[in-house]
């Protein structure tokens, strides 16, 4: 489950942004939310799976076994199309949310 | 679309699921050993490393668990799991299952049983189409008459011109007749269904095979066969359509055979009915009202029509006619209407009574269950996945009590209809668990499941898990609010037993009273054969009169034949002709009326009707058609009280033929001279007093049709063979209708329905008395095992038996005085309605008292059981187990 310091529904939108750029295993993942937030975004690691589970039964994401750069055998993870659309999407809703919060913290 | 293919792609998990807990093994493992790599590098101990990953990654069994829900149908595999575990937990307890599959089975069975009669008889007995709007005509006399109707009978002429009515869709004319089937060695009577052209259309059921006739072909001579005339006669060969059937030595080309539940007035054959312009030819009418308008209007509207005919033919319909428009079942509904909803009321108390016993059951058994239910609450099932459970167990429990039901169900039908009056429903009526009774039955289950299963589920899942932990967690979950639903239960179950078992033995002294009835007659060893006149012969009166002493004679020579009487119609328990009746030294009195019967004098010693004054009248007065009569005791007394009624005159200015198809002498409703006074016997029905009956010479009326009452030696149905070739002998082409015993007439028309009702609640109440017994014993076991330790301590303390199982018969107590009271309440309550529906009567004190104190005795041995059981339990043992 998302841990409580997220915005609900945040999860999937960051993993999808880290995937933005190409297959990752979910340690890679997990280490590029953390780095890319600068560690204020730290999540439960055990938790980040059933996130990704979840993202590969509504098909945004599909996973095939590689190796890692140590050599590893991981499981890599990629977005499909499906996938890259829901990614626009989130980011244009996460904008908006984050535009309309800001407003309101302006104007009230 | 895309839920679709998510739907897809999840079905596809469930036959990779140890792929899918592979894969997560695997990957949590690389990610552990990375992070713990990475830790390492940061300059912790290889020891250190692993283990602060393995606490950064959390708990491993929720991250497989919560991926592993990922790709579950989260409902349906939830519910399998919670299937399979309630089967299990239904399976470790076999006698707990069985018996709360029984109380069901039996509840569940019996309602589905019944229900299926009630929708067979009386919601859906028709096949016909617009069966709802189908009415029957009847015509009675607005004066007197004692509520006495006919079926409305009318001529071609008048039946043409209803079809213009504008509250009738369509209207038919039918006469059913005995033809003979000649052409064959012997005579056959084939009830023949004459039917307008437009009436076989007008039912609307298409032929099995072949075609049905209408308007276009009803100028041939054609016929239709019933479904059963073609099984006995053409051995079900569809080949039958297009043969040849000789009716009255006139070939009819076959050109149909109907379906089984086409049975409109179990005719055997349908043939057109050929127009012959004959005023005095009538036929019975029906109709189906257009739709919208009611019973009343239509009465209302074609009131003026029938007066109108009544006007230009009044020999014809009775005076001052008042015409009746009733619903083609409405004979069957007041017969038997009243019967079956206080049968389905019945069992639906049982029903009740079987779920309050499964409920109980629940409750305690989730009592001995709480240990588990609390251990699933503590590692995180939420209340509304305990409830689930116990409820999916409930359903399953319900499950198995609908499948044994409809097996019950399924050995009940026959039973029911075994015992049922005979002809006492309609003729279409398909009696069967079919699909809407299937239908009922489940969705009784259903609600029933959730009726027993839903407020233990409710009470057993509200755990607080620090008392659990705490104290003993019988003792907390014993607790008084749940002995306090138990008692309820308890009382409900048995104030529903006890008026269940006063309506059985009410309805069984009912039918004891009537079955005592003094009779008046002697119904054993007399046979009855009825005989219908071919169409159109033996039309004069003397030739008739002369067959008819004929045939009367040549059954008299049969061996072992005492004596042998004819008569037109009515044996007793039931009269059926009822004429107006004028008395000669007492013309004041006007309105009266009698049933008349024609009969030959030999009739009261082949009845057993004794003769209490007077004489009968002899040959020579029958062979001239002597103006003479024999009346009944009530007769006697009513007109005469107290005086001689020898030599009085009566006259029933009626007693004429009134139509084409009855020869009478002239003279017939001249004044009649009482010569002989004979016993009573019931006229109608054996609830109600015999009424005045007058008896004269059957030549002074002929009818066309007779019966002979047949005394004989043994069993009468021995003779019926014989008596048949008697009758042949006189004429080889008269065919005999029906063979019957005085007795199955006494059974169907006086106490049938009586018996019926009486079986049934008897069956109920015997059921009803086993569950509420079960459901005693269990709650009294139940209470024992919670004060084993008490007991122990009591015991220990030195007490003595005796005194210990009266402690726990007196818990129980007051639930099963509390239900007593209720059960008397409730059969106060409910006498109105069982009243209105049947003739039994809940008013009796004695009947409810002896009633409740009968099922007071059976209560306390069901609780002496289990009671004495925890009285005799060793104490040491109920101490030291409880220590533990």
């Amino acid at each position: 489950m998302e841990s409580p310091q997220f915005l609900p529904g945040t999860l999937y939108m960051l993993i999808l942004q880290a995937l933005a750029r190409g297959p990752l295993h979910g340690y890679a993942i997990s280490q590029r939310i953390k780095a890319a937030s600068a560690e204020d975004l730290s999540i439960e690691d055990g938790s980040l799976y059933p996130a990704l589970n979840r993202m590969l039964v509504k098909g945004w994401l599909k996973a095939e076994w590689g190796t890692s750069d140590t050599n590893r055998r991981v499981r890599l993870y990629s977005l499909t199309d499906l996938g890259r659309k829901q990614a626009a999407i989130e980011r244009q809703e996460f904008e908006r949310l984050i535009g309309a919060i800001q407003l309101a913290m302006r104007t009230v | 679309m895309n839920l679709f293919a998510e739907w897809l792609r999840r079905c596809r998990a469930l036959f990779q699921r140890d792929r899918l807990d592979q894969h997560l093994r695997e990957e949590a493992e690389a990610h552990i050993e990375m992070r713990a790599a990475e830790l390492q590098n940061e300059g912790l101990s290889p020891v250190e490393a692993l283990s602060r990953s393995r606490k950064e990654f959390g708990p491993l069994l929720r991250m497989t668990e919560d991926s592993r829900q990922a790709w579950q149908f989260q409902t349906v595999e939830g519910l399998t799991e919670d299937v399979r575990y309630g089967l299990r937990q239904l399976a470790k307890d076999p006698g707990f299952t069985a018996i709360c599959l029984l109380s069901l089975a039996l509840g569940i069975g019996a309602s589905t049983a019944v229900f299926s009669v009630i929708w067979g008889v009386l919601l859906h007995p028709y096949p016909y189409s617009g069966a709802d709007r189908m009415v029957t005509f009847r015509v009675a006399s607005g004066a007197g008459q004692n509520g006495f109707s006919n079926y409305l009978l009318l001529n071609e002429h008048e039946f043409e011109a209803l079809h213009q009515s504008d509250v009738l869709d369509a209207v038919i004319a039918t006469d059913s007749w005995d033809m003979v089937a000649t052409g064959k060695d012997w005579a056959e009577a084939v009830r023949t269904g004459k039917l307008s052209s437009n009436a076989l259309e007008y039912f609307g059921v298409p032929a099995m095979f072949g075609r049905i006739f209408n308007k276009s072909n009803a100028s041939e001579r054609v016929a239709v066969l019933s479904h059963r005339y073609w099984q006995s006669h053409y051995g079900q060969d569809p080949g039958a359509v297009g043969q040849m059937l000789q009716l009255d030595r006139e070939n009819y080309r076959i050109i149909g055979v109907m379906p089984p539940q086409f049975a409109w007035f179990r005719d055997d054959v349908y043939i057109p009915l050929r127009s012959t312009n004959d005023p005095d030819r009538t036929y019975i009418i029906d109709g189906r009202l257009k739709a919208g308008v009611s019973r009343k209007v239509a009465e209302d509207s074609l009131q003026a029509t029938i007066a109108s005919f009544a006007i230009a033919s009044p020999k014809r319909f009775p005076p001052d006619v008042r015409l009746k428009v009733r619903g083609m079942n409405s004979a069957v509904e007041e017969k038997l209407g009243g019967t079956l909803k206080s049968l389905f009321g019945g069992v639906l108390l049982l029903l009740v009574i079987g779920c309050a016993n499964v409920s109980i059951l629940f409750l305690v058994r989730s009592v001995c269950r709480s240990g588990e239910l609390a251990v699933r609450s503590a590692i995180g099932a939420s209340r509304f996945r305990l409830v689930r459970q116990l409820l999916v167990e409930a359903l399953l429990v319900g499950t198995g009590g609908c499948t044994l039901g409809v097996l019950v169900a399924n050995v009940a039908v026959p039973g029911i209809l075994r015992s049922m009056p005979q002809n006492s429903f309609p003729n279409e009526a398909a009696v069967e668990v079919n699909g809407y009774v299937l239908l009922f039955a489940v969705s009784v289950s259903f609600i029933t499941a959730m009726l027993f299963g839903l407020w233990p589920a409710l009470e057993s899942s509200r755990i607080d898990l620090s008392q659990v932990m705490q104290a003993s967690s019988k003792r907390v979950l014993g607790s008084s609010a749940r002995s306090r639903f138990n008692g309820t239960l308890i009382a409900g179950q048995i104030a529903l037993t006890v008026f269940l078992l006063a309506a059985a033995v009410e309805s069984t002294r009912t039918f004891l009273r009537l079955y005592r009835t003094p009779l008046g007659y002697d119904p054993s060893h007399v046979l009855i054969v009825s005989l219908q006149l071919p169409d159109g012969t033996h039309m004069e009166i003397a030739e008739r009169q002369h067959f008819f002493a004929q045939v009367r004679q040549s059954v008299s020579d049969v061996p072992g034949v005492k004596a042998v009487g004819l008569y037109p119609f009515g044996f007793p328990p039931r009269a059926e002709f009822m004429r107006k009746l004028e008395l000669y030294d007492q013309p004041s009195l006007t309105a009266q009326t009698v049933f008349a019967n024609s009969i030959s004098p030999e009739f009261f010693e082949a009845a057993g009707i004794p003769l209490v004054d007077g004489r009968l009248w002899s040959d020579a007065e029958t062979n001239r058609a002597g103006r003479v009569a024999i009346v009944n005791r009530t007769f006697a007394e009513r007109y005469w009280n107290g005086q001689s009624a020898l030599g009085r005159r009566v006259r029933m200015p009626d007693f004429k033929a009134v139509t084409k198809w009855m020869l009478a002498h002239p003279g017939s409703d001249d004044w009649l001279e009482v010569i002989g006074v004979v016993g009573d016997t019931p006229n109608h029905g054996l609830s109600e007093k015999p009424r005045p009956a007058i008896y004269v010479p059957y030549s002074l009326v002929l009818t066309d049709s007779f019966n002979l009452a047949i005394r004989t030696d043994g069993d009468p149905l021995d003779y019926a063979n014989s008596a048949r070739r008697a009758i042949q002998a006189v004429n080889a082409s008269q065919p005999v209708n029906e063979i019957r015993t005085a007795e199955q007439i006494l059974g169907d028309e006086g106490w049938a329905v009586e018996k019926f009702i009486a079986t049934l609640f008897a069956c109920f109440s015997v059921v009803a008395i086993a569950l509420a017994a079960v459901g005693v014993y269990s709650v009294v076991a139940f209470a024992t095992e919670m004060r084993r330790q008490e007991l122990g301590i009591r015991a220990a303390l030195g007490a003595q038996r005796l005194s210990l199982m009266l402690l726990i018969l007196h818990s129980g107590a007051r639930a099963v005085l509390a239900g007593l009271v209720g059960g008397i309440a409730l059969c106060g309550v409910a006498n109105a309605t069982l009243q209105r529906w049947t003739q039994a009567s809940l008013s009796d004190p004695a009947l409810i008292i002896s009633v409740s104190f009968g099922l007071l005795l059976i209560v306390v041995a069901a609780s002496c059981i289990p009671a004495w059981r925890g009285a005799c339990a060793d104490p040491i043992r109920a101490l030291r187990e409880n220590s533990d």
